[in-house]
């Protein structure tokens, strides 16, 4: 009986010390950086829009290796902010083959901690501290080869695909490219002038269309907004061998939709969405926006910073939910139009989320959204 | 309790044992379920009176429960399928998903593991104990140092529970769930381990009160008891504790590492939820009443554990009565914060599940357990109140 005697000890003995000081066991291995990371110096600091900025990168120090990089990539920028490291995704709006520096553009978000950081704050000169590039949404150019390309970029969707359209026209010389660019406005145009000096440079492989969401009197582009009827009659019939799409989740939808009914085998169609890169970066709207429940065809409205779930309840539906907190899945919501965002990680599947499925505990409505049911 | 007097003039070891003592017969006389006595007493026994949790040696509990099988496979709990499909897809790598080279110093104040308002200086003064700033960050690292030591304990209890969870319960679908959640614990104990021994070089013995729940609940035969006591006790409390501690903390590594265990520990206790709420509506009155009982005691155990006698007995044991840190450490603010994020989240599931019942709930009222009862439940608290940084 240890323990017993232990118990008779204790009455005369001092007990050993509460604690134990430690060292990091062996087994835990040399820490190493979730991925190599590394510090460039912003060489320019380029306004596109009143909105837009591009950021030119070039290796910190003497002896630096250049950045290797692939069109279409992105870089994951790190800054560090009220106490917790903050990790965003920005595509690289450079061609590799260009002859350039890297550059990313990022557009300022009114609620967008590294965005507005960027924008407000870093300067020529400055140092970003950035992880290694990543990225799928990317193409492979071999000079033998005679392909024809359809890009469709909405807003700041036109940065991987301003990349891909130079590296392709630069790469293979017997392909060409048709890219269809959609704004709301003129003055939101990113790009304007470098894809006209493109269109000059490569008269009879570029095509660049530019549509408008409120185009004004005289407008020679595409009017309205570029949906996927929009992109089809742009096209004209015309096939291609590859699409890549980038932009808003409903304009990718459309568009993808619209696509796959025209008879493109979903192998061909690339898309990229602008992701988060990890659970602390998640940007909530901080405006109202509607829900409209199409099953009972109740409308809600949710609040800045108020979860769908949350303005779902207040409402008096009786929306199903368990952890609150994207661990279960017992408030999944089908959504059938509209842009959420969502913290992550969260417990939805692949499946799901190609779906359309949210978690209402943790989905803010970033426009007016429709869900299918309740 | 003895006299002050005769407290004091006891060498330090007797005086502990007497105190020790004490801790055990307020806990027995506040049982008034006698089956429920029954069943905690050899617990008590061992964690306060044996400190069979601090013997520096491996502990052996004994289970009694028996494991089913079901050679029919027959699709029986849905809902645990979808949440073992979703844990099946979710799980993460903390090697590779954390990033351990991160530079932490526990005792920097611009990026505090926990707050400087963990020390409860006020009360501490009126003791005539006061702690000049390095002193303040010392114990800011100890005390940060001990908490994580406790949920790693906690989590290693939960590793061989939702084990035995798995052999225990009845469901096919529960069998597929409770092995991710073992992966899970797994996970936790690995990350927890390793963010105190790499970052905080400390690690503190199990706490008395833990080790009398883990030990009570290992032991027991029945397979609800070990859900309550684990998914829904230990699992709920700790949801609500990691919200405080990511909410709380300044050091990015660490809110990193919260922000992965909560996601599991949401669904834990949804688990939890699922397999009571179904199993509690076939038990008879008899066996609700001693279900609510044992979860009282737990409870309280639960809330005692966080006057971290382990921290008085290095910091004040030579300087303070103990039972004027006990009183400290029960009005400090944070503290209080902490045990109110804690028990604000337990209230609403054992109503919903269907043990907190008029008389129980007067239990609760006295101990000053109920300040959040009867507000929003599960269902309506939002992420953002659990995770907003």
């Amino acid at each position: 009986m240890p323990s017993v005697a232990a118990f008779v000890r204790g009455w005369f003995n001092e007990p050993p010390p509460t604690f134990e000081l430690r060292q990091a066991s062996a087994r835990w291995g040399q820490a190493r950086p979730r991925t190599a990371q590394r510090t460039l110096r912003v060489a320019d600091v380029i306004e596109e829009t009143p909105s837009t900025r591009t950021f030119v990168l070039e290796p910190a120090g003497d002896g630096a290796p250049p950045l290797a990089y692939r069109a279409g990539q992105h870089l994951t920028v790190i800054v560090e902010a009220n106490g917790a490291r903050h990790r965003r995704c920005y595509s690289f709006s450079s061609s590799p083959l260009a002859g350039g520096r890297p550059a990313i553009t990022v557009k300022r978000m009114a609620e967008g901690l590294v965005s507005r950081h960027l924008h407000d704050q870093v300067r020529a000169g400055d140092a970003l501290v950035v992880d290694e590039p990543t990225g799928s949404f990317t193409v492979d150019t071999d000079p033998s080869s005679a392909r024809e390309i359809v890009l469709v970029a909405g807003g700041v969707g036109i940065t991987p695909l301003v990349s891909i359209a130079e590296t392709v026209l630069r790469g293979e010389p017997g392909s060409s490219v048709v890219l269809l660019c959609g704004n709301r406005s003129g003055d939101e145009i990113i790009f304007r002038q470098r894809l006209a000096r493109l269109e000059a440079e490569f008269p009879s492989r570029l095509v660049v269309r530019h549509a408008l969401d409120a185009a004004p009197d005289g407008w020679t582009g595409l009017r309205g907004a570029l949906d996927g009827a929009l992109v089809l009659q742009a096209l004209e019939g015309r096939t291609a061998d590859a699409y890549y799409v980038c932009g808003p989740e409903p304009m990718m939808r459309s568009v993808c939709t619209a696509l796959a009914a025209s008879g493109v085998a979903s192998e061909r169609i690339h898309t990229e969405r602008f992701a988060y890169a990890s659970a602390a970066t998640t940007r909530i709207p901080d405006h109202a926006a509607e829900i409209t429940f199409a099953g009972s065809g109740r409308r809600v409205t949710t609040r800045a910073g108020q979860t769908i779930l949350q303005a779902g309840l207040d409402a008096g539906l009786a929306l199903p939910s368990s952890c609150t907190m994207g661990g279960c899945g017992a408030c999944k919501l089908q959504k059938t139009a509209g842009t959420v965002v969502m913290s992550e990680p969260n417990c939805l599947t692949d499946n799901e989320r190609e779906a359309g499925y949210i978690l209402a505990c943790c989905a803010y409505a970033d426009t007016n959204v429709v869900i299918a049911g309740h | 309790m003895l006299p002050d007097r005769a407290m004091q003039s006891m060498p330090s070891p007797a005086r502990r044992r007497v105190q020790d003592v004490f801790d055990a017969m307020k806990i027995a006389r506040r049982v008034e379920n006698k089956q429920v006595l029954v069943d905690l007493a050899p617990s008590v026994m061992r964690g306060f009176l044996m400190k069979e949790g601090k013997q520096g040696e491996p502990v052996g509990m004994r289970a009694s429960h028996d494991a089913w099988f079901d050679f029919r496979y027959q699709g029986d709990y849905p809902e645990m399928y979808d949440l073992y499909r979703r844990a099946v897809q979710n799980q993460w790598d903390g090697d590779k998903q954390l990033d351990w080279a991160t530079d932490v110093d526990p005792r920097n104040p611009e990026k505090p593991v926990f707050p400087i308002e963990l020390v409860p200086m006020a009360g501490l003064a009126q003791y005539g104990i006061r702690l000049d700033r390095d002193e303040q960050m010392r114990f800011v690292h100890d005390f940060s140092s001990w908490l994580l030591s406790q949920f790693m304990h906690g989590e290693q209890g939960a590793l061989f529970a939702s084990a035995q969870v798995t052999e225990s319960v009845r469901w096919v679908d529960g069998k597929f769930y409770g092995a991710t959640q073992v992966m899970d614990e797994a996970r936790h104990l690995e990350v927890f381990l390793r963010y105190l021994e790499s970052k905080l070089g400390k690690l503190y013995q199990v706490n008395d009160n833990l080790f009398t729940i883990m030990d009570a609940l290992m032991r027991d035969s029945r397979w609800d008891m070990k859900f309550l006591g684990m998914q829904i006790m230990i699992e709920g409390l700790a949801l609500g504790a990691f919200s405080m501690m990511y909410q709380s903390t300044r050091e990015p590594l660490l809110k990193e590492l919260l922000r992965y265990v909560i996601q599991d520990e949401a669904r834990h206790v949804h688990y939890g939820v699922l397999a009571l709420k179904r199993h509690f509506a076939e038990l008879s009155d008899a066996e609700l009443r001693e279900r609510e009982d044992w979860t009282f005691e737990v409870a309280c155990l639960m809330r005692d554990r966080f006057l971290a006698h382990e921290i008085y007995d290095e910091w004040f044991g030579a300087h303070m009565k103990r039972a004027d840190w006990d009183k400290v450490m029960s009005e400090s603010p944070f503290l209080v914060q902490f045990r109110q994020t804690m028990f604000k989240r337990l209230v609403p599931n054992l109503e919903y599940i269907g043990i907190f019942s008029p008389r129980i709930r007067a239990h609760y009222d006295k101990v000053g357990l109920t300040q959040y009862a009867g507000g929003r439940n599960a269902s309506e608290l939002t992420a953002e109140d659990l995770l907003a940084a």
